[in-house]
């Protein structure tokens, strides 16, 4: 099967409201969608961040148990964020489904964790260039030339 | 005064089922194990997605 070699996304909508005049108000995230898969087990789609702030891939541990991965037998990482909240995360192998094409890369898992998050180490370094279009609100992944498995 | 017309308006601080191109909310519920059995009843290629709190700024630790 061929493929393009650039993977495109248009951002999420999400909503703020603003504090003083309650008006509610858009946010364009760098969601994009996603499965993971453990052996033969996936999980639904779901959509997961693209955050050059994080240093690995973190994901919800309902995700991982979706795929059949019994989370605390992983190695236990400790993973700290913004305010310097402390988490603990467990580390699996596992495979990242975008569209059609499987890559075999690490996750945390966390049960303290909500947003789905993927990091520099595990999903940016899978690319040649992860490029945030930030004009039309698209995020643009481009393929290594040595490609990653297709189902 | 303009109004939002974005899909997820009405499901602030819930999980929901997108369809695939993400334009529409299938299913909403308070947590992924019940969102769950709500889409495998639906049949169709679901994307889930949490809608956080329209409050709070976007900032990916907050549990």
């Amino acid at each position: 099967m061929s493929y393009s070699k650039i993977l495109s996304y248009d951002y999420l909508k999400l909503l703020g409201r603003d504090s003083q005049t309650k008006q509610a108000f858009e946010i364009f995230a760098p969601f994009i969608p996603i499965k993971i898969s453990f052996k033969n087990k996936s999980s639904f789609e779901f959509n997961a961040m693209v955050d050059s702030g994080a240093s690995r891939n973190l994901f919800p541990a309902v995700f991982g148990e979706q795929a059949g991965i019994n989370i605390q037998k992983g190695k236990q990482v400790k993973l700290l964020g913004i305010g310097d909240k402390e988490i603990i995360g467990y580390s699996h192998k596992i495979n990242i489904h975008l569209n059609r094409i499987a890559f075999e890369t690490e996750a945390d898992f966390s049960f303290e964790q909500r947003f789905p998050l993927l990091g520099r180490s595990g999903f940016f370094n899978l690319f040649r260039k992860v490029i945030f279009d930030e004009t039309f609100h698209q995020l643009q992944l481009v393929l290594k030339s040595i490609g990653p498995k297709i189902n | 005064m303009r109004k939002i017309s974005n899909p997820l308006i009405n499901y602030e601080n819930k999980w929901v089922a997108l369809s695939s191109d993400r334009k529409k909310v299938l299913a909403a519920a308070d947590s992924v194990k019940q969102l769950e059995k709500k889409a495998r009843k639906l049949k169709k290629k679901v994307v889930f997605t949490w809608v956080p709190p329209f409050d709070r700024v976007l900032a990916p630790y907050v549990v």
